[in-house]
């Protein structure tokens, strides 16, 4: 008896890892081809080869595709340049990915993202092509959604700005007609002494109504403003214009200020924003100042890693931020029964702060004082 | 003192406004009106036929223009303004006043040479004084 005996544990192994391989086409969800190497009339090259997610998304079953030459992903609806684009990586043999409206067996259509990948031979010889597709149906539905969100969105916002504009407008034309009456009314010498009081009530309330106006308007024009410029601000400049304009107060009230920002001598910033910042702020400090206690500024700015921290410290009579702290920084919100407050100041201070890109922060204890951390890249 | 001013604006109130803020300011013995760039440019169209040899109409010297106005606005009055068919007219210098705030309009103002300067409503005393002085006009 002769036998031979052949270790066939390698050969097993080979088998199983192909098995594993295969299932990886048989299984995938994903759609795959093979075919041949060569394109017979500018079509897709014969197919040899489709797996079962082909057979489900195109509704081809195998038999009646294989050995075809086919056009089937060709239809009314088809993007002909993506073809066209497909056709021409097959002559070059090139890689290529294209995304079409394609065509079921039953003429539904669907969207798919279609991969073309040349396979050579030890040669160099190109021996077949595999293709993967993936239906993006879904995909390119909700792209379409989106898009068209963004497009009616972005019109929506166009259309308020323009609305905010005219109504601002059509505020103002009237208003600045009173104002300018009331101009010409004061050289008038008035003898009526009822009609000079009920004037000076007139020209009061009409001026409050202008500067709300006013403020309304600079509110849009900074929301409008997402880009404005910057550019290298000196501080200490800075400083020196808002002490100028707050002089008759600082005079008034002679506060102790103290300013610490030789760290930060330039700061990468919109000059009037940052002004009407400090100004906004200073202001505030001033108005809430305590009756009890001389007025304590003390301002800082430091540089960390890429950051400005500009802190902003008073002695002042403070917010109750326990009941307030969501309402800190709201338009028309007011802390205090202050003839003067229009609940403005804070909420224009974060809108420029925010447009500037940095952030803002409040540390505030009532009769303490009142804490402000202004933080922008630098 | 100029010769003659022309305010153009659609609104009766913002003109009898101008009107007396000028001639308190004696800034121009004379002021014309039109209540939109139509009417300003058809006054311009018999200015221009009726001036003759024996007799020159005045023309006016400055312009005071307001934008938001119906039939023709204030834009599409300086396009035609700013033609050829105006040109023995269009030495005036504009000056736009506005209630508007639209950053488009101020943007679009500096693109017209003819525009020396962009004001906002109302008129005053001291926008006419500060006016002299930029055109260099003496009282």
């Amino acid at each position: 008896m002769i036998g031979a005996i052949q270790d066939i544990t390698k050969q097993k192994e080979e088998e199983q890892r192909l098995k594993l391989l295969e299932t990886v086409i048989t299984q995938s969800k994903d759609s795959i081809l093979i075919t041949e190497a060569n394109s017979l009339d500018r079509k897709i090259p014969r197919i040899v080869y489709v797996n079962p997610a082909f057979s489900q998304m195109s509704g081809y079953q195998s038999n009646e595709i294989i050995g075809k030459s086919t056009n089937i992903f060709k239809g009314p609806k088809s993007d002909s340049e993506e073809l066209k684009k497909l056709l021409r990586a097959i002559k070059n043999e090139e890689e290529c990915v294209i995304e079409t409206i394609t065509y079921t067996k039953t003429k539904e259509e669907y969207w798919v993202r279609f991969a073309m990948i040349p396979i050579f031979n030890n040669e160099g010889v190109i021996t077949h092509w595999i293709s993967i597709q993936r239906d993006i149906t879904d995909e390119k539905k909700l792209e379409t959604e989106k898009e068209h969100l963004i497009r009616e969105l972005t019109q929506n916002n166009k259309d308020l700005k323009q609305f905010s504009y005219i109504t601002s407008h059509n505020l103002r034309a009237p208003l600045s007609n009173l104002i300018g009456l009331l101009n010409l009314i004061e050289d008038i010498p008035m003898e009526n002494e009822e009609l000079e009081e009920i004037l000076a009530g007139f020209t009061k309330s009409t001026h409050l109504l202008n500067e709300t106006i006013n403020d309304l308007v600079k509110v849009i024009i900074i929301k409008d403003n997402p880009s404005m410029q910057k550019e290298e601000v000196s501080l200490k400049e800075v400083f020196e214009n808002v002490f100028s304009q707050l002089s008759f107060q600082i005079e008034l009230h002679k506060p102790i200020i103290k300013l610490k920002f030789d760290r930060v001598p330039l700061l990468n910033t919109n000059k009037a924003y940052i002004e009407s910042i400090l100004l906004n702020l200073l202001t505030n400090s001033i108005k809430y100042k305590s009756e009890n206690r001389k007025l304590k500024i003390s301002i800082t700015a430091e540089q960390i890693d890429h950051h400005a921290i500009l802190t902003f410290k008073d002695n002042g009579i403070g917010i109750d931020l326990e009941r307030n702290r969501d309402k800190v920084f709201g338009l028309y919100q007011r802390f205090h029964n202050y003839p003067d407050s229009k609940g403005l100041g804070l909420y224009l201070v974060k809108s420029q702060v925010e447009t500037m890109g940095g952030t803002i922060t409040i540390d505030s204890e009532v009769n303490k004082g009142t804490t402000f951390t202004i933080t922008f890249k630098n | 003192m100029l010769e003659q001013i022309l305010c153009i604006d659609d609104d009766p109130i913002t003109l009898m406004l101008c009107k007396k803020v000028i001639s308190k300011s004696s800034f121009s013995h004379e002021i014309i009106t039109a209540q939109n760039g139509e009417e300003a440019l058809h006054h311009f169209n018999t200015l221009k036929y009726t001036n003759n040899k024996n007799k020159v109409n005045k023309k006016p010297e400055l312009i005071f223009l307001d934008l938001n106005m119906p039939v023709m606005g204030g834009w599409e009055f300086l396009d035609h303004f700013t033609s050829e068919a105006y040109m023995e007219f269009n030495t005036a210098k504009v000056i736009v006043l506005s209630s508007t705030i639209d950053p488009e309009d101020l943007a679009k103002a500096k693109r017209y040479p003819i525009i020396i300067d962009f004001l906002s409503k109302p008129i005053t005393q001291a926008m006419l004084e500060y006016l002299k002085k930029k055109i260099g006009l003496k009282d």
